[in-house]
């Protein structure tokens, strides 16, 4: 088992947050947003705050239970056998969202960088990352989450930057009108999408037990979230104000966005941002990775841990692989119904499942964290 | 005659025994009352030394005698203090007249010899260890004991400013090869009765010196005590110099060392301030400390004697320096090779006609062009004064307007190995760990252009976030982030500032130090 280590509130914040900014990026907005781009900022903003009710049984079971993570307070209420069934479907949830992640990642790069890219000379290299960064522990991963952190803002001021003066002037504030024109299915289906890149709730869920006691999910949750969803609306209405019109045609809108930044003479600049987004992707599957390594800790299998991760990278591999070439509509699995059905079952309903066991039992470990 | 053959064969027999003598504290062997015992053993020990050198004498009656090793005392401290004040003894008549050894070997101890550094020795590893330390020892007849003098002579380079660490303004004092003025620079530095100095012996053969310093009530007790662990698993045959130790210090294999070192004793004051522990070896010049961060790479003592708004522009420069010496050669090949389109339209055509007529990609021509700096820099290093020249005209050529000309390679790949190199020296102590990451990142980018090069910057970072230098995270306050300790890491804030709370390295978020 891996030796206890404790990261702060603020390390956790960081990383979530940049996770989350990963679905933003390369977003594929265009396949459900239609010419009506603009209708996608209002669904932001209502997703920020549904993203609270989904996540109240999490938080509220967490809050009962400080110091410790979701499958614990599985334990602690349901019973040993209960929770370990709970660990194997989180097992198995990050594990698709890896896959899907690494495919998606693949696509974009194809699609957005070099379209003569082979898909093992980006999956492969991602692969041995993966298991090298999961296997240097959890302090290790939160540390450079900071680093990435830090680097993907400076990547998005330098974009605001060198963007804010190619607003679409006179007039460009027309552009985010009327909304609704096209009926409110975009703003339904961006609601979706926003619900739908939310598997981070559940990292957060797993990344308790790593906190120092005395510190509140709930205060976390609040952090990143509304960073998030306040980045994710500027960067988007960013979107809408320079690409206006064409930016509904592209399939990765942000990236055609940063390729009109300039700085100076430099032009063509969305490679340089690029390096923020893969070093993203890389905290991202580096910390699904060892989180599904923590689940087969929970279900008893905490030996020879190395090997493990190991093998849990080798079949999200494999997954990729498969996904790649028999479900290639699996790229925008954020517009997806099953991949919704998924992650509510996985982010309230299976929490909200937990509480009511340990409301039943009448548990609360909080007095002994205080 | 038969007893003095009987007593000369049991000394030669433990002599020429092999069962631990003075290798542990339990088999120390004593010193011999006999005379004649002690300088058997003693010339059977020192029989091949051409250096060993006893000087027989007598004093008031008893027989004495003075050994030391030639060129490692002052000859004149000697004969003045020493033989002089011996040979115009003259005991006086009370104590003559009752034949009191003890009274005699006490009055010639304490009025006759006038030594400030003389104490009494019991074994012979001790007597052993002092005359190659410079150490003369009397033995007289009838005592189980020698007296010791610190008359050491032996020739020292003269203390010098540091060649690695220089600064503009400050001391200009550097650390020498002998301990014992390196320990008393430190203590001029730091009039403190806190600071302590703990020594020990390493290396089985060359029995050489070695001590800790720090400061007590400062320190934090686990990163004292672990050092204190580490140096006596130091099992070696020579310890010559503090790099030869370095690596005990260090944790598993890094590419970045967690043990830093300074040729500066104000240097080294300054980070037992901080609450890290120096190590210093007899014979080198340089003083180890640890715990050793990421950030003290960049950090002087000029920083601190400049305005602070100059401090912090120094440190920034070091930064873009640093990050210079690694990525630009990488950056330039992947830009080259993958990424044209970010380069201006002028530019482009620029850089695609010095290029075409080159036989190599960018990607071999930057790392040939390393190597052969690197080639360079060590022949500078190494070759006699008088070569100098030659090798700078030769160098003139090989990466100069002589290679461009020929068509071995483009003019702007002589600018980018320029610059690099210049870069590479602003940081001396990331010399190492910067030449390795360019070759890495070059070949990365040559393979993958950005995405090579991001592949490597993770695997760098995820590498570096993982070390820990005695339980303080090596990327600290970075990663983990400290708002507090940033006051002087990228900015050297006002003295206001740094005055407000003092901060030790156990200090920082995330230090798994137990206080």
């Amino acid at each position: 088992m891996e030796k206890k280590s404790y990261v702060s509130p603020g390390q956790i914040t960081a990383m979530l947050l940049t996770i989350r900014l990963l679905f933003l990026t390369p977003h594929l907005i265009s396949l459900h947003a239609g010419h009506s781009l603009q209708d996608i900022l209002p669904a932001v903003i209502v997703a920020y705050f549904l993203n609270f009710l989904l996540a109240a049984p999490m938080l509220l079971l967490l809050n009962r239970h400080q110091g410790k993570d979701l499958i614990e307070c599985a334990d602690a209420s349901l019973g040993n056998g209960t929770s370990k069934v709970i660990a194997l479907l989180y097992f198995l949830y990050l594990g698709l969202y890896n896959i899907l992640v690494q495919n998606w990642f693949c696509s974009f790069f194809i699609d957005a960088v070099n379209s003569a890219t082979n898909s093992y000379a980006i999956l492969i290299p991602l692969f041995v990352i993966i298991i090298y960064g999961a296997c240097k522990g959890f302090e290790s991963i939160s540390r450079f989450a900071t680093i990435v952190f830090i680097l993907f803002f400076i990547m998005i001021i330098l974009l605001l930057c060198t963007l804010i003066p190619s607003i679409s002037t006179p007039g460009g504030i027309h552009l985010f009108f009327p909304l609704f024109y096209n009926g409110p299915n975009i703003f339904l289906k961006e609601i979706l999408n926003q619900m739908n890149s939310n598997s981070e709730i559940i990292a957060l869920g797993i990344c308790m037990s790593f906190v120092k006691s005395g510190h509140k999910s709930s205060s976390i949750f609040f952090k990143y979230n509304s960073f998030a969803h306040i980045v994710i609306f500027i960067l988007l209405a960013l979107c809408v104000a320079v690409l206006g019109p064409f930016g509904s045609v592209q399939n990765f809108p942000l990236q055609t966005m940063a390729s009109e930044s300039v700085i100076s003479v430099f032009e063509r600049l969305d490679s340089l941002y690029n390096m923020s987004w893969v070093l993203t992707t890389i905290l991202h599957t580096v910390l699904y990775t060892f989180l599904q390594a923590q689940c087969l800790t929970k279900m008893g299998l905490n030996r020879h841990r190395k090997i493990a991760i190991t093998i849990i990278a080798v079949l999200n591999f494999l997954g990729v692989l498969v996904v790649r070439t028999f479900i290639p509509e699996s790229t925008n699995f954020t517009a997806n119904n099953y991949i919704s059905v998924i992650n509510l079952f996985a982010i309230l309903i299976l929490p909200f499942i937990i509480l009511m066991g340990d409301l039943f039992k009448g548990r609360s470990t909080k007095h002994e964290m205080a | 005659m038969i007893q003095n053959l009987w007593k000369k064969w049991n000394v030669w027999k433990r002599i020429n025994a092999t069962e631990g003598i003075g290798d542990t504290t339990s088999q120390y062997t004593s010193v011999f009352s006999s005379l004649t015992d002690n300088m058997i053993y003693f010339n059977g020990h020192f029989s091949g030394a051409a250096d060993y050198v006893h000087r027989p004498l007598v004093v008031c009656g008893h027989q004495c005698e003075l050994i030391y090793i030639d060129n490692m005392i002052d000859k004149v401290v000697l004969t003045e203090s020493i033989l002089l004040p011996l040979t115009k003894a003259k005991e006086p008549a009370g104590l003559e007249s009752t034949k009191d050894k003890e009274a005699f070997y006490i009055w010639m101890r304490d009025c006759v010899l006038s030594m400030c550094d003389q104490h009494e020795v019991f074994t012979m590893e001790e007597i052993e260890w002092l005359m190659m330390n410079g150490f003369a020892v009397l033995f007289v007849d009838g005592y189980a004991k020698g007296i010791a003098f610190g008359i050491q002579g032996f020739k020292l380079r003269g203390i010098d400013e540091p060649s690695l660490d220089r600064i503009l303004r400050g001391s200009r004092e550097g650390f020498i090869e002998a301990l014992r003025l390196n320990i008393a620079m430190v203590r001029r530095r730091m009039k403190n009765t806190n600071l302590q100095f703990e020594t020990y012996i390493l290396g089985k053969e060359s029995k050489t010196e070695v001590c800790l310093v720090y400061l007590k009530g400062v320190v934090a007790d686990s990163i004292l005590t672990q050092v204190r662990k580490r140096l006596k698993t130091i099992d070696m045959e020579t310890v010559l110099s503090s790099g030869m130790i370095q690596p005990f210090f260090e944790e598993k294999f890094q590419l970045f060392s967690s043990v830093g070192y300074t040729e500066r004793p104000d240097t080294l004051c300054a980070k037992l301030n901080e609450g890290r522990v120096g190590i210093m070896v007899d014979g080198t010049p340089m003083a180890l400390f640890v715990p050793y961060l990421f950030i003290d790479n960049f950090a002087s003592m000029d920083d601190y004697a400049v305005s602070f708004f100059y401090g912090t522009f120094t440190r920034i420069l070091k930064y873009i320096a640093t990050f210079i010496s690694i990525f630009l050669p990488a950056l330039y090949v992947a830009i080259g090779s993958f990424h044209q389109e970010i380069l201006p339209t002028p530019l482009l055509y620029t850089l695609a006609q010095s290029e075409q007529n080159t036989p190599f990609s960018l990607t071999v021509e930057a790392i040939l062009m390393q190597i052969i700096y690197e080639i360079l820099r060590e022949a500078g290093l190494r070759a006699p004064r008088q070569f100098g020249s030659s090798l700078n005209i030769v160098g003139a050529f090989l990466i100069g307007q002589a290679a461009v000309s020929a068509g071995l390679i483009g003019a702007p790949m002589v600018i980018i190995v320029s610059l690099t190199a210049t870069t590479s020296l602003v940081v001396p102590t990331l010399y190492e760990p910067c030449v390795i990451l360019r070759f890495v990142y070059i070949i990365l980018a040559g393979m993958a252009g950005f995405y090579g090069i991001t592949i490597g910057f993770a695997f760098f970072f995820l590498m570096t976030c993982s070390i820990k230098s005695y339980g303080v995270p090596y990327l600290s306050p970075y990663a983990p982030f400290d708002l507090f300790a940033m006051r002087d890491a990228v900015v050297r804030s006002p003295w206001k500032v740094l005055n407000n709370q003092p901060f030790h390295a156990q200090d920082y978020t995330g230090a798994n130090v137990p206080k």
